[in-house]
């Protein structure tokens, strides 16, 4: 038998969808596919079937094989929901399942069968709906675990190097970390300098640099230099581990959120049932009727029972919602479950992070001001040829700019690069060096630029600091100094998309980050907001999240890793699908494709909708089984003329919903 | 040596347990080493094919009309196929669940008692002859990794192979092709109503379904035959002479 390769990360996929078959790592892959959709097939074919049994019905001389078909119909669809039923009975649970699998079954007894699998098959084609619609949401932890190293490279006494799983590293023990791996444990820098990325922990856009005697969190991603760092927590208590605990407990904590139809389905269903028995049992005493024959109360009771299965409520809402999901995928919006909607427009408040979602999440390079040098494409192509050698954020924005603008690579020889501080190399006969104040400063000390100019150099530094924009120097030896800006830019129509959140929808709108104050001011004085959190770790937004939560229903808007556990906690979780991380999609209920929030009013304005259509079709279909019902049971309506009334109002409630599918509705 | 999790053995006789649970899941329903849809395939035509020998020798008995014994025959042929493709689709999704409770146990164990784990693991390559610090060291690069360790587990611990097994459905699928197949031709053979050619019909696709079988077995297909043959003429023998002697 030929074996095929499995790959490990099916586990995960196996486990965070129920072990569903379809993902099962014991099943070869070519038939796995059979298994997709298995309930849905089921309805299907079932409902061909019982369309050939009453095709059939027609002869008389096909009579069994009318029946014949009929049972093939009742054995598929009936024997799943027989098995829940019964399950749901050991567990003392009354419920729709239990009305309509009792309606679909005693409906044999008094010749209408067919009825009786018409209430299964739409009963099995509305369940099947509702399992495609609602995607098993993966754990936020899946992805996390992806990116966590399971191993760390460990130095011993002698300087060996070897590799160990990071559950046995112990407090103290040294370990290596090279440029472009994620840190693996919470330590201390003891050798070694470089510049860490700590944007999915703290939101941070800009990297910091780390050297000897710096703490360094587990998560950091070091991006140039090998670090030698000696462990200061284990891996229960390391900054990881802290960030997968807190999801969890947001996940666990997330508030649920029921259906209206799921709330009342309990009540509706045992009412239905006690009536039916209340029926059979005492109309005799009151009316003059047997219990027995055509006319007897046993068949009446039956008759209100079946007439009184909801196949309108049950369909009423999956298609409803099944119709929007389709409309916001169309629109590069992807929704996990319908009920997400029904959330997402009970909310009255809407949390943001700031870098990448409110900002574009990449430093772009805002300006470039010359000291002793007037050609700035040059200045433009030296910082290029030196910048395109390495990766790093800021090496990424001269990067861009330069393609932008075109400009030119030079010949340049004896290249060297400072980790944590800056680059170096001779260009066209001149030393020419690039990297942060700390590296180029001191240069400037020792070189011929005038004191006057160092000083405003200096002075200018200190003012771009001040709103929290990068700064990268270029020096070239006994020319001058150019001084390049970064910055996180607000993405373009931000502001725009809030007014019209908080005007059309009343909604308050908080900005959460973790940037520092000075950072979070700056943006937040630019945008229509309620107010800010700043200097916030993930546990700290995942907290501020449920303090506002308390107040009003929220919805959180993120694309990081920090911002999981605050996406799995607020009512609604809404991410960033290009910019944002695994971890931040599978702890989101809804994901923005392309990252376009000007789309979040028309999400809004889809939500409200969607939760009135559903309500017009709970309404309506309610209405027709109330009429149907009661006129079947004073016998005024027959059980035929009662069922197909029920069921037109299925075909209403379905086409009612099926307008959720215009974009523009 | 012996805890709850190892039941107060060793890990090794732990291992032994282990194994002997899962050897049911192991064993292929079929015998064979081929592929599932493939192998019910051919066993639908092998049952078949000795169901029809014994009811065409049975309907020699009987005085009725060959028309109206093949309308019988085709009746009962519908049932059968029916029976076989759900038997089959029911045996697969049975194993299947027994399967998907194995890796969940197993995964519950990776994660709650991780150091007995590591003892199983350090035991089962001992056994296979790793020592030390050669040993200590592939240990440790399996326990870094809980999928790799789960995947090393289920195929070294319980001798479970993944990715393997055909879904219950397409397994039926091969039930019903085989029962169907053979019934066509058998009561297409039968629907001659010539020179026992039902029978005959019935005998070969029997014996050719054990040679197949043999085939990618890569078992001797002269054994195979012969027995073959041996059976079948056994068990319709049997039944034409009790035939002979209580009925006709």
């Amino acid at each position: 038998m030929k074996r095929t390769a499995l790959r490990l990360e099916l586990f995960d996929e196996f486990f965070d969808s129920g072990m569903q078959e379809s993902v099962s790592p014991f099943l070869t892959p070519g038939s796995r596919k059979f298994a997709r959709s298995l309930g849905l097939k089921a309805a299907l074919l079932a409902a061909v079937l019982l369309a050939l049994s009453f095709l059939f019905s027609f002869f008389p001389k096909e009579r069994a094989i009318s029946d014949l078909f009929l049972l093939f119909s009742f054995i598929l669809v009936g024997t799943p929901a027989l098995i829940a039923s019964l399950e749901d009975l050991l567990n003392m649970e009354i419920n729709i399942d239990i009305l309509m699998t009792l309606g679909a079954f005693l409906a044999i007894p008094i010749g209408s069968g067919k009825e009786g699998a018409l209430l299964l098959v739409l009963f099995a084609l509305s369940g099947a709906m509702e399992g495609h619609v609602e995607k098993r949401a993966t754990s936020a932890l899946t992805a996390l675990k992806k990116i966590s190293p399971t191993r760390a490279y460990v130095l011993d006494e002698k300087g060996d190097l070897f590799e160990q799983p990071i559950a046995e590293v112990g407090v103290g023990e040294k370990i290596l970390v090279k440029a472009g791996e994620i840190v693996p444990l919470d330590g201390k820098v003891v050798s070694g300098s470089s510049s860490v990325n700590l944007t999915h922990l703290t939101g941070e856009s800009l990297p910091m640099v780390v050297s000897l005697g710096d703490e360094i969190a587990a998560g950091a991603q070091n991006l140039e230099g090998t670090l030698t760092i000696e462990v200061a927590r284990t891996n229960r208590d390391s900054t990881l581990a802290r960030l997968i605990s807190e999801i969890k407990e947001a996940e666990a904590l997330k508030p649920g959120v029921e259906r209206f139809f799921d709330r009342f389905s309990h009540r509706y269903a045992i009412t239905i049932i006690l009536l039916a028995s209340a029926t059979a049992l005492l109309l005799p005493l009151f009316m003059a009727t047997s219990y027995l024959g055509r006319s007897g109360s046993i068949y009446r009771a039956l008759a209100f029972l079946i007439a009184a299965s909801p196949c309108a409520l049950i369909i009423a809402t999956p298609i409803a919602y099944l119709s929007a999901i389709s409309c916001c995928a169309k629109r590069g919006i992807m929704l996990k479950g319908g009920i997400v909607l029904d959330a997402l427009s009970s909310c009255k408040a809407l949390a943001l992070d700031k870098t990448g979602t409110l900002t574009e999440g990449q430093l772009s390079c805002v300006g470039i001001e010359l000291v002793g040098i007037e050609d700035e494409q040059r200045v433009l192509s030296i910082a290029y040829t030196l910048e395109r050698n390495v990766v790093h954020p800021i090496a990424r924005s001269i990067t861009q700019l330069a393609v932008q603008r075109a400009a030119v690579v030079c010949e340049m020889v004896d290249f060297r690069s400072v980790a944590g501080f800056g680059l170096a190399a001779l260009i066209a006969g001149k030393r020419c060096y690039i990297g942060n104040r700390d590296f180029i400063m001191p240069l400037l000390a020792v070189s011929t630029l005038p004191l006057a100019e160092q000083k405003r150099i200096a002075d200018r530094l200190a003012d771009y600091e001040q709103y929290n924009e990068a700064l990268s120097l270029l020096y070239i030896e006994t020319e001058g100094v150019a001084l390049f800006r970064f910055r996180d830019q607000l993405r373009s129509g931000v502001h725009k998309t809030l007014t019209e959140l908080k005007e059309r929808f009343g909604l308050k709108l908080w900005m959460l980050t973790g940037d520092h104050e000075r950072a979070a001011a700056t943006i937040a004085a630019s945008l229509p907001l309620d107010g800010f959190f700043a200097d916030l770790r993930p546990g700290d937004k995942m907290r501020r999240v449920a303090a506002l939560a308390k107040e009003q229903n929220l919805a959180m808007l993120g694309d990081g890793i920090n911002d999981a556990p605050a996406l799995a906690r607020a009512h609604v979780g809404i991410s960033m699908g290009k910019i944002g991380s695994r971890t931040a999609i599978d702890a989101s209920d809804i994901i923005l494709l392309q990252d376009n929030l000007e789309l979040l009013p028309w999400l809004f304005t889809k939500a409200k909708l969607t939760q009135q259509i559903v309500m017009q079709n709970l309404s309506f279909a309610l209405a027709i089984i109330m009429a149907t019902t009661v006129l079947a049971l004073i016998g005024w309506v027959p059980l035929w003329l009662a069922v197909s009334l029920h069921e037109g109002g299925t075909i209403v409630v379905g086409l009612n919903a099926l307008r959720l599918l215009k974009p523009n509705l | 040596m012996g805890s709850s999790h190892f039941k107060g053995l060793d890990p090794l006789a732990h291992l032994k347990e282990k194994r002997k649970e899962t050897s049911a899941l192991r064993h292929e329903v079929h015998g064979t080493a081929i592929s599932h849809s493939l192998a019910h395939f051919i066993d639908s035509i092998r049952e078949g094919g000795m169901l029809f020998l014994l009811l065409f020798a049975l309907a020699s008995a009987l005085a009725e009309p060959a028309g109206r014994m093949l309308l019988l025959f085709s009746l009962f042929a519908a049932a059968w196929v029916l029976w076989r493709t759900c038997r089959t689709a029911i045996l697969g999704w049975s194993q299947l669940e027994r399967l998907h409770r194995l890796i969940e146990q197993e995964r519950y164990e990776i994660e709650h008692h991780t150091s007995e784990e590591r003892e199983e693991l350090e035991a089962i390559y001992h056994a296979k002859g790793l020592r030390g610090e050669l040993l200590t060291r592939v240990v440790d690069a399996f326990m870094a990794d809980p999928d790799r360790l789960l995947k090393i587990m289920l195929e070294e611990e319980m001798g479970l192979t993944l990715a393997v097994y055909e879904h219950p459905l397409k397994q039926s699928i091969g039930a019903f092709l085989g029962a169907a197949l053979c019934s066509l031709i058998a009561l297409g053979a039968y629907s001659l109503s010539c020179c026992f050619a039902g029978e005959i019909a019935a005998f070969i696709l029997f014996v050719s379904s054990l040679m197949v079988s043999a085939h990618f077995e890569k078992n001797r297909l002269i054994p195979a035959l012969i027995w073959g043959l041996a059976i079948a003429v056994l068990c319709y023998g049997t039944l034409r002479f009790l035939l002979e002697r209580f009925v006709i």
